[in-house]
């Protein structure tokens, strides 16, 4: 079924809405979930949460595209549910993607005086920099996540291939981020 | 900068690269496909060729009319 179709059983209260999402973008959802929690038991809460969230967001929210706010709405739930959990508990691909992050930004000793947020937005303006497949393994590496083992057979590459490709990425964006002044 | 840091740096990630992060699929490689069909064209090259030479193969001797 079609977003726009989605929005307007869930604009109608129709519960049918809940269906049809769970039907399409069930799978990614619990994708997203599952690489910031790990714990089955945590993804069904999660993604149970993601489709009452959606149902009370939308209206009066009418999103566009639906896929990018269904992602947003389950990966700000699993990381409340990540942060709150204990440190035994995390053990997830989170913290795996987020640690080759800090490996490449993270190695100057001094205290950084920039902001989450300015560094957030920096990364956004490089994204538009790279091509569609670049900005893509990024997304899928360091927003949803993903292992190389799934970001490899999606985009049709090996793995040592995706690896290659993310650590010119992550080179690319160092020498970008301390030409836009950031002490890296 | 710590990891809860970093996390709430990629928050600032828009929509637009999100969604075309979801929608972006790799083009699946035909290399096998690609040489399964030229070794296919080879053999149809080489049995054709082989059919046309028999059928326009010249007899070395001429049969004797039967008296």
């Amino acid at each position: 079924m079609e977003d726009r179709r989605i929005i307007e059983l869930f604009f109608a209260r129709s519960e049918q809405a809940i269906a049809e999402l769970s039907a399409k973008y069930g799978k990614l959802v619990r994708s997203v979930c599952r690489n910031i929690l790990g714990d089955e038991q945590d993804v069904n809460e999660c993604e149970n949460d993601t489709y009452l969230g959606i149902w009370n967001a939308i209206p009066p929210q009418k999103p566009n595209p639906l896929s990018a706010f269904v992602c947003r709405v389950a990966r700000n739930l699993s990381l409340k549910k990540y942060r709150s959990n204990t440190a035994e508990k995390r053990d997830s691909s989170l913290d795996l993607s987020m640690e080759e992050l800090e490996n490449c930004l993270c190695a100057s000793s001094v205290e950084e005086d920039w902001s989450a947020k300015e560094l957030g937005l920096a990364i956004e303006r490089f994204l538009d920099t790279q091509n569609l497949e670049n900005r893509a393994l990024f997304v899928r590496r360091y927003w949803f996540c993903d292992s190389i083992k799934a970001i490899a057979e999606s985009f049709a590459i090996s793995e040592n291939s995706a690896s290659v490709k993310l650590s010119r990425i992550r080179a690319n964006l160092k020498n970008y981020l301390r030409k836009e002044g950031f002490d890296i | 900068m710590k990891t809860s840091d970093l996390i709430e740096a990629m928050d600032q990630i828009s929509d637009r690269h999100i969604g075309e992060a979801v929608s972006f699929r790799g083009k699946k490689k035909k290399v096998m496909w690609m040489r399964l069909a030229a070794v296919a064209a080879c053999v149809c090259v080489v049995i054709g060729g082989a059919l046309l030479w028999s059928r326009t193969e010249v007899p070395l001797t001429k049969e004797k009319p039967a008296e």
